[in-house]
């Protein structure tokens, strides 16, 4: 019995099973209990993370370590040390084997259930708390060992220098983020983007806000690429309010994982989303919102080949933040700024 | 065999390894910049050794560790006293970009806890300096005194790792709040309103500066304002000493000195070891208390600060209400981030270079005192004119080795130095601005461009000024020019005087309180007489090049720094 407890089919979870396997997973089992499209997929549990620290070692490591917290906490260079001794133990070893034939054999399952094999995957860290941009997510995974490893390198973000430190400036055990990890069928998205069932920036909870992009939709969640937004009425679902950006990137497939790929000129100012296709983004926000009972943050994808409106997938959803912060940190979008706008030199 | 000595000799020689030669370090490299910040006046060779090796080392691991995406940091070499740096350019598309990953998770913690990282490596250099400073000198053996130069060795190269690794992160906010000034309201960092909104930040340059200004307003209380109005700053001590309220303060005095988290352990001149640092001369800081004692009561450091703060406070405002409230937080943020670029610039110096070079100088004038009491050079200066190699050489022996051949052929030349400029670049390029163009500009380095380097002036003609810069600190200024090139002839400054040097450093800044304007030769945006004239609110303008050959102290000079220009007003005398 114990065993099965290590994955999990995503609709075998509910919304009070985030200390199975992280709040993500427990999230997205709840939407499909309640009937909304959500990509197949399964869970790796807290149970198998803990499982395999302790099968590579690295569960020891750090108990030794949270005993000399007091030397760690002075130095920087402590920290980085701890952690490129911990990213070193779960990167280099080999994926204990029963863990791999696990994961393995089970995304199996997956390719058998969509009726294809090695369909691709997006590979989702899924903390027991909530710590948004904090931890890994791996996008179009392809194939039983790419995923497996994709999952070891999700478990690894539990131990860079910048989770290490976070921890122990909020004074919380070095063990303190346990992270289960969300396998889903990967959406081959022509359109994707988020949405608030209020606006994220003065809170008033009357209005539902979209922002929209071409491909996968990373650069609309990141902040970092501009995007089409419009804002409706949440009472009748009218638009209120539409602006196109000039949309240059988009991340779409590439040979292994994804690739930044130019707009084509004639479709970067062009609307990515037409009037119905914004209602009916609309309305799944005010389902969500009216199945959760308070305000949602949510990312959702539209399929590019595929029929509509089967094709609109919801990708993840948590509660908006109350009192309306944006969900992408300034750090984020000050970080990817310094990125781009600093050091990609391709145009000088 | 005398033919081949003759090469060796000719290949390395102050610096070894490091020492620039022209016919290969040319063709690797294309151009070799002079550090025009840090190496004018010339240095000597050990202090060459120590910095070209180490803060060389420094600059690769922290573009190393950040993973800068465009640069690998920078090579140094030595020649006649100075300082030729080259960058190593990242140019291949695909190795930027799968820098810029790593870059990212690299920055993170820096953007989100700048001060506790901050803080963290100061507690590490000082947990690294303590022994150091303990280390006992006088008793050593010559056996210790060589462990004790590895010790130096080892600390030195770890304080310039932590010194660019906190430079570089907080300098990529103010790259970035520049470009998106520039973009949105047309203002770069030249202009006064993004100056005023990175200004007026507590930090310990600041607190030290106050604590001898509250020292001052003591004396005062005491009684003591004449022995500091009167006396020249070598005399005061011997005064305090004459009277027993004297004593009283100057037991108070060293007391912070000596228990301060850093206190007397500074340099005056920051990049060379030729100097006294504070607990060796009480004259030095007294000097700083003399010049707040003459400014008399009314003068109160504190007032200078609330004001930058409200006219920080309202530039902010102004800014951020011109922005969409999407953004809003995004600009908080990098505003916040950039003020922590100005207080690093000049709180770094005093934990790293200022501290370490103290404590560096302390340790070789040991050995130099061993050896030259063996005879094996003049006089314990001479040490200054030797290499690490050397100094292992002879340590353990000093009586069986005569270095004087070596020592005296290396100050008469470090002497010839110092009566000439260093040209500024070896290229084989064919302008400084070609140079410029393709092997600086693309490394996108931010210490390079804002600081050491600094962007080249925009020389506007129509203007017919004598020199131009960049604007550090706007504001315009007359008055008469005081040339200087030493800490040692800061003594003569007056206040009134516009001061023009080659640059400035930390232990120059009270002098920042007297003069009317500023005018230095080298130096970018964030450089130190850069940041401290806008702490100070006094005009300044930097990297004009020729300022000390062309302007001489007495002339009437006009600084008119928001239009990068200066003017010699009376050039007939």
């Amino acid at each position: 019995m114990e065993h099965q407890r290590y994955i999990l089919w995503l609709d075998e979870l509910r919304k009070e099973d985030g200390e199975v396997a992280g709040r993500k997973c427990a999230n997205l089992g709840e939407m499909i209990h309640l009937g909304f499209r959500v990509p197949p997929g399964f869970a790796l549990s807290i149970a198998l993370y803990s499982k395999f620290l302790e099968d590579t070692g690295v569960a020891q490591r750090l108990s030794l370590a949270m005993n000399r917290l007091g030397d760690l906490k002075e130095t920087m260079a402590g920290i980085e040390k701890l952690s490129r001794q911990l990213q070193g133990l779960v990167a280099d070893e080999p994926v204990p084997e029963t863990i791999e034939r696990l994961i393995g054999e089970r995304y199996e399952a997956l390719c058998q259930k969509v009726g294809n094999a090695d369909i691709p995957v997006a590979v989702r860290s899924s903390g027991v708390q909530s710590r948004p941009g904090m931890f890994e997510t791996i996008l179009n995974v392809k194939g039983r060992g790419p995923v497996v490893d994709a999952a070891r390198r999700v478990w690894a973000s539990a131990f860079t220098p910048r989770a290490i430190a976070f921890r122990i400036h909020k004074g919380l055990p070095l063990d303190g983020d346990r992270l289960g990890v969300a396998i889903l069928k990967m959406v081959q998205a022509g359109v994707a983007g988020i949405g608030f069932t209020m606006d994220p920036y003065t809170g008033d909870t009357s209005k539902i806000v979209i922002e929209a992009g071409w491909g996968f939709g990373e650069g609309v969640v990141s902040g970092s690429e501009t995007s089409d937004y419009c804002s409706l009425r949440k009472e009748d679902l009218a638009i209120e309010k539409k602006e196109i950006g000039k949309k240059t990137k988009r991340m779409v497939a590439g040979e292994k994982g994804t690739v930044f790929v130019d707009v084509p000129l004639e479709m970067q100012e062009i609307p990515c989303l037409s009037d119905d296709e914004i209602k009916d983004v609309g309305a799944l926000g005010k389902r969500l919102e009216d199945a959760m009972g308070e305000p949602q943050d949510f990312e959702w994808a539209i399929e590019e080949s595929g029929s509509y409106p089967e094709g609109l997938y919801l990708l993840q959803t948590r509660t908006a933040k109350v009192g309306g912060k944006p969900r992408v940190s300034a750090t984020d979008r000050i970080l990817d700024m310094i990125a781009k706008r600093i050091y990609r030199t391709a145009d000088k | 065999m005398a033919d081949n000595k003759q090469e060796r000799v000719k290949l390395w020689d102050e610096v070894p390894g490091f020492d620039l030669l022209e016919e290969i370090d040319i063709p690797e490299k294309h151009s070799w910049f002079l550090d025009g910040t840090h190496c004018i006046p010339p240095w000597t060779p050990l202090f060459g050794w120590f910095w070209i090796k180490y803060c060389s080392h420094g600059l690769k691991t922290a573009c190393s560790e950040l993973s800068i995406p465009t640069c690998k940091g920078w090579e140094m070499r030595f020649r006649d006293g100075g300082s030729y740096n080259a960058l190593n350019i990242v140019r291949d598309q695909k190795e930027i970009a799968s820098r810029e990953k790593r870059f990212r998770e690299a920055l993170r913690p820096w953007l989100e806890d700048f001060d506790g990282l901050w803080n963290g490596h100061k507690a590490e250099l000082l947990s690294l300096y303590g022994p150091l400073k303990e280390f006992n000198i006088e008793t050593a053996s010559n056996l210790r005194l060589h462990h004790h130069l590895r010790d130096l060795v080892n600390v030195y190269a770890r304080m310039w790792e932590i010194h660019f690794v906190g430079m570089y992160a907080s300098y990529n906010a103010w790259l970035l709040l520049e470009e998106l000034c520039k973009e949105r309201f047309g203002i770069s960092d030249q202009d006064t309103q993004f100056q005023d909104m990175v200004r007026g930040f507590d930090n310990k340059v600041y607190q030290t500066d106050k604590r001898l200004w509250e020292f001052a307003q003591l004396a005062l209380d005491m009684g003591l304002k004449d022995i500091f109005t009167e006396k020249k700053a070598p005399e005061i001590e011997p005064g305090l000493r004459g009277t027993q309220k004297g004593q009283e303060w100057l037991a108070q005095f060293m007391r912070w000195m000596e228990t301060d988290e850093v206190g007397g352990w500074r340099m005056q001149r920051m990049n060379e070891l030729t100097e006294p640092y504070w607990m060796e001369d009480v004259s030095i800081p007294l000097g700083i208390v003399k010049h707040f004692v003459d400014k008399g009561r009314s003068y109160v450091l504190e007032d200078l600060r609330k004001g930058l703060i409200e006219k920080r406070e309202i530039v902010v405002a102004s800014l951020l209400d011109k922005i969409s409230p999407h953004e809003k937080d995004l600009f908080e943020g990098l505003i916040r981030l950039a003020g922590k670029s100005s207080s690093y610039s000049e709180e770094h110096n005093l934990y790293c270079e200022l501290y370490m070079h103290a404590i560096l100088r302390r340790g070789c004038l040991a050995i130099g005192r061993r050896i030259a009491e063996a005879g094996t050079v003049d006089e314990p200066g001479d040490v200054f004119f030797l290499n690490p190699d050397e100094i292992d050489r002879v340590i353990l022996v000093p009586e069986a080795h005569d270095l004087r051949f070596i020592a005296r052929r290396r100050k008469a030349a470090w002497q010839i130095w110092q009566k000439r400029a260093n040209p500024p670049i070896f290229t084989d390029r064919a302008s400084l601005e070609e140079a410029a163009e393709k092997d600086l500009l693309p490394s996108r380095d931010a210490i390079a461009i804002k600081i050491v380097m600094g962007e080249l002036p925009k020389v506007q003609p129509e203007a017919g000024a004598d020199l131009s810069g960049l604007c550090a600190s706007s504001g315009e200024a007359e008055g008469p020019a005081r040339v200087v090139s030493t800490f040692d002839d800061l003594k003569n400054v007056r206040p009134g005087e516009v001061l023009v040097c080659p640059g400035s450093s930390p232990a120059w800044t009270p002098v920042f309180g007297i003069v009317k304007g500023v005018v230095a030769d080298s130096g970018g945006i964030l450089s130190h007489a850069a940041i401290i004239g806008r702490e100070y609110e006094v005009p300044t303008v930097v990297n004009t090049s020729e300022g000390t050959s062309k302007i001489r102290t007495g002339q009437r000079i006009r600084v008119d720094a928001n239009n990068c220009a200066v003017y010699i007003l009376d050039k007939e005398k």
